[in-house]
């Protein structure tokens, strides 16, 4: 079933306005008398102000729009109607029947209090604290702000603040004007100045957040909660001009920590607000995206200080209320405050500069690396924990504001398939061609085709562009987004045919079908993780694991084949005679990077194909269960799962082959052999391919090849412990195989024992080996 | 009192003392509060009584109870809806699925989830779908020993934060060629997580 989504009711900013103003008239217009306590500040009126149908035609009426009372003709209708029949439009969705409440319900209504609840708490916040207080606020504000980050709606979190509520509890552009209280925010106490000004930085930090995640190419529904209930988060006010104020408030309380016997826990507070000011100058703003890494640096080593003296703070629960929810523009009653721990809020807060600052190193692979920019991006993505929406939607801000895909593409041609430079700069005198083809009309038509190439393929719906948006998602958004990338880039492949045909009459000597060779690589690469992403996020049953492993295995070989095709003609390109000093030098590096790659894949190729033998083997020997449910027909689950990964790309194989290569020996009730008779020879095959891929992992790393040849060279530490650990994996495969070995051979598989590890307990998460113990 | 069924017994289990019926609105006087209650007992926030009316107005066909043989007191229950999804399939969604705490482990909750996949199957269903919490480890092996498999992880699906699997079970041959279809308002469709 769905969210039980209050939230859903929200998911509508824009209409808050009309809403809200329909309030206000009535409250303006009908009540003027209305004592101030059955209101809340804003002038909305209490649910206890009763407005009667008379009334309401009345305010109507004042505002000279006609209007019938239809209340006594809803009543006879209603009355016509029998008990539990529906009236609903024809499009109704399920998600607004969800936002449906009943009145006077306390779970669902937000008006409705319990006998002797009063609406709302009364808080003052500008009554003076003790230093401890301010330092417990400010610390309750960041358990409640890092809940928000990981996603709950702000009603429950930030807004549930007193002081948070009464900044923004007016609409206002002047900041003098956004106070706790009716006093000039000058004449307050100097530590409710510093509160004040933590607040504000809080809240357009929240602000910044929200348009920099609002920006990003695809909304973040799943992670973050955009919803406003109305409240501005101070979006007109220039972040400089609250930046003045802390200098203002820093330079205050400098003096005032000299004077305070409280002298450690004035410095605490000063530190906080220090801190708040370097995270609010790092933030990124649209006109300057390019915060630099130095800039979230400094907040990364100032995140250590906030916690200072944490243990003298004194929290004032008073301070938050979920009651004013109900101030909030939305039905939803009042919901449970939501604040993290302050360590775990701390280890949020820490983790959100860390991976900003990651972030900020895209800017490293400008246009020049593309291979490179997708293994920075794995690597973000890989971080664990996982990084949170506001640093992804910097990670792709950056992206897509400064990237130029078309160009970028140009490279990635060049290092795949076009080493001596013909991809590179469309007719450019300088352009890199063998003095053999420098005639200029020859350039002119090979720089055409390949334009119209790189300019289908990054249009938007080519799947280029999603593939590089995908990695910017969370991994199970990435997992189900990668499959429509592969649809997208089987029509790109469909389109490049006809280029590759120009392209073989301009240059008979090249490889045929570049273009659409290179698309299908892309395929491949994309189905190859989706398939390894699966195993990651548990979405497997054990039956399938087999079967999975078989598939991932056959992806693979079979880009192996197009990669060693590619790499040959590179060498003979390499080889041959009249190159340029840089064209020779693009060889080399292409080469590398091909050989680097088919080493990769061709491992994937052998651990799976292992996988796929031992599970497959497992089955028969009946430690893992076959499938035999009601409705699971084996030919329907292989359409439904092909269909979950693929989105009908034309790369599934057809049921009979898969079937075959799930039942070697025929159906798992009978085999046509005793399986526990071939125990030694799966042993022995399996032995013998992760023995191979071993030896390809290990080349991959070798000094020889390394981070560099496969563009891995900025997010070295990472891409090699990527490699480690599935060797580990390896590792563990080849000791479960000796235990097969010894326990079952020839016997019966009665001695043998298995677990299959869940994720976060593999040496690699696309490596689900199994543990087999006698 | 025992109250009047709403239709006859499709199954009866003499072991359990349990019937199963499908539901009716004509006795919606009956069996709404019970089922409601029932399914709110697992739910931090309840749906209002328009959701419960939503699939049970329009789909009250394919929503099923175990009662008690003798008091007909409501045991378990399941509810569905079935309608054509933009993807082109005749897709049958199991909403909410809830057994008495005392009754579970006696197989109710497969046997109602079997009547409606049967109910459905009959209807010309094309595929059945579901969410479930990826920790809730008996929701899923009842579904996996069915027959469903997991497709889809959805990342903080639920408002508590916690992510949900979908399960689906294609019901026909071909359901996965069957194309998009543009005629359909989008609004009668589930917008969320359809990539």
């Amino acid at each position: 079933m769905e969210p039980s989504g209050y939230a859903s009711r929200n998911s509508n900013d824009s209409d808050d306005v009309d809403v809200t103003d329909a309030v206000k008239q009535l409250s303006l217009l009908d009540t003027p008398e209305r004592n101030l306590s059955t209101s809340d500040e804003r002038g909305i009126p209490s649910t206890q102000d009763e407005v009667t149908p008379s009334r309401w035609t009345n305010i109507m009426a004042q505002d000279r729009k006609r209007v019938v009372d239809v209340t006594d003709i809803f009543r006879s209708a209603s009355a016509a109607l029998p008990i539990g029949v529906l009236v609903k439009d024809e499009s109704f969705p399920l998600q607004e029947t969800v936002g449906a409440l009943e009145i006077m319900d306390t779970k669902m209504d937000s008006g409705a209090l319990a006998p002797g609840e009063a609406f709302e708490d009364i808080y003052n916040a500008a009554d003076e604290l003790r230093p401890e207080e301010v330092l417990g606020v400010m610390d309750q504000l960041l358990r409640v702000e890092m809940a928000w980050h990981q996603g709950y709606p702000l009603s429950q979190t930030i807004l549930t603040s007193h002081y948070i509520d009464k900044l923004l509890s007016k609409e206002t552009r002047q900041l003098h004007e956004v106070r706790f209280s009716a006093a000039h925010p000058l004449d307050l106490p100097i530590l409710l100045q510093a509160l004040r000004a933590y607040c504000l930085a809080l809240i357009k930090s929240c602000d910044l957040v929200l348009k920099a995640i609002k920006r990003s190419p695809y909304y973040e529904e799943e992670d973050f909660s955009t919803q406003l209930y109305n409240r501005d988060l101070l979006s007109p006010i220039d972040r400089h001009d609250i930046i003045e104020v802390m200098d203002r408030v820093i330079q205050d309380l400098g003096i005032f920590v000299a004077h305070s016997s409280k002298q450690e826990v004035v410095e605490a507070i000063l530190v906080r607000v220090g801190f708040r000011k370097d995270l609010l100058s790092a933030m990124p703003l649209h006109e300057d995206i390019d915060t630099s890494e130095s800039t979230w640096k400094c907040v990364c080593e100032s995140t250590y200080r906030h916690s200072l003296l944490h243990s003298t703070s004194k929290p004032v629960p008073a301070a938050f209320s979920k009651k004013i929810q109900r101030k909030l523009y939305g039905t939803a009653p009042p919901r449970p405050i939501v604040e993290l721990d302050f360590e775990t809020a701390m280890d949020v807060l820490v983790k959100i500069c860390n991976d900003c600052q990651e972030s900020t190193r895209i800017q490293t692979y400008s246009n020049s690396k593309v291979e490179g920019l997708k293994a920075f991006m794995w690597s973000f993505s890989s971080r664990n924990p996982p990084p949170l929406p506001f640093s992804r939607a910097c990670l792709s801000s950056r992206l897509f504001e400064n990237g130029n895909f078309e160009s970028m593409l140009r490279q990635d041609l060049t290092n795949w398939v076009f080493p001596l430079g013909d991809a590179l700069n469309p007719v450019d005198s300088s352009s890199s061609s063998p003095a053999r083809y420098d005639d200029a009309p020859y350039r002119i038509k090979v720089s055409q085709c390949i334009s119209q190439f790189t300019l289908a393929a990054t249009a938007e719906s080519m799947g280029y562009l999603d593939m590089f948006r995908a990695l910017c998602q969370n991994r199970c958004r990435l997992r189900r987004l990668l499959p429509h990338v592969l649809r997208d880039l089987d029509a790109l492949e469909e389109r490049s045919f006809f280029l590759d045909n120009v392209l073989a009459d301009l240059i008979p000597t090249t490889l045929r079908n570049l273009l659409s060779t290179w698309t299908l690589c892309q395929r491949l690469q994309v189905a190859q993780w989706v398939i390894q992403l699966g195993f990651e996020q548990d979405v497997y049953l054990q039956h399938e694991l087999a079967g999975m492993y078989w598939f991932l295995s056959r992806i693979c070989r079979s880009y192996v084949g197009f990669l060693t095709e590619i790499s040959k003609h590179t060498l003979k390109v390499q080889q041959s005679s009249g190159l340029r000093p840089e064209q020779r030098e693009q060889c080399s590096v292409s080469s590398k990077f091909l050989e680097s790659l088919i080493l990769r894949t061709r491992a994937t190729a052998f651990v799976a194909e292992g996988l796929h033998a031992v599970y497959t083997h497992l089955t028969y020997l009946g430690l893992i269960h076959a499938i035999g449910h009601p409705y699971g027909q084996p030919n329907l689950l292989f359409e439904l799962r092909m269909r979950s990964i693929l989105k009908g790309s034309l790369l599934a194989p057809d049921f009979d082959t898969f079937n075959k290569a799930t039942h070697p020996l025929g159906s798992f009730e009978k085999p046509t052999r005793n399986p526990c008779d071939a125990t030694a020879q799966i042993c022995q095959h399996v032995t013998r391919v992760i023995m191979n891929a071993k030896k390809d992992f290990q080349q991959m790393i070798s000094e020889k090849l390394g981070a560099e040849a496969a563009f891995a060279d900025e997010v070295q530490g990472w891409w090699q412990e990527d490699v480690e650990k599935q060797i580990a994996a390896c590792d563990d495969l080849l000791l479960s195989i000796n235990v097969m070995r010894e326990t079952v051979d020839g016997k019966s598989p009665d001695g043998l024992s298995i677990s299959i590890p869940d994720p976060g307990a593999r040496r690699h998460e696309w490596w689900v080996v199994p543990n087999l113990t006698a | 009192m025992t109250a009047e069924l709403p239709s006859a017994p499709l199954i009866t289990d003499e072991r359990n003392g349990l019937i199963y019926v499908q539901y009716s609105s004509a006795k919606e006087d009956v069996y709404l509060d019970p089922i409601r209650s029932l399914i709110s007992k697992d739910l931090s926030e309840p749906y209002s009584i328009y959701v419960f009316r939503y699939f049970l107005f329009q789909w009250g066909d394919l929503c099923f109870m175990a009662l008690d043989a003798k008091t007909h007191d409501l045991r378990g229950v399941v509810v569905c809806k079935l309608e054509y999804h933009r993807s082109g399939t005749y897709r049958g969604y199991i909403a909410m699925l809830a057994v008495e705490e005392e009754f579970r482990g006696k197989g109710i909750a497969t046997s109602l989830v079997q009547s409606s996949i049967l109910s459905m199957k009959e209807k010309g269903a094309d595929e059945v779908i579901l969410e479930t919490e990826v920790t809730n480890t008996a929701s899923l092996r009842l579904y996996q020993r069915l027959g469903f498999l997991r497709t889809k992880r959805l990342h903080r699906y639920y408002l508590n934060g916690n992510t949900a699997f979908r399960l689906a079970l294609y019901l026909k041959e071909g359901v996965s060629l069957k194309e998009p279809r543009d005629d359909l308002n989008p609004h009668m469709m589930d917008q969320y997580y359809d990539e």
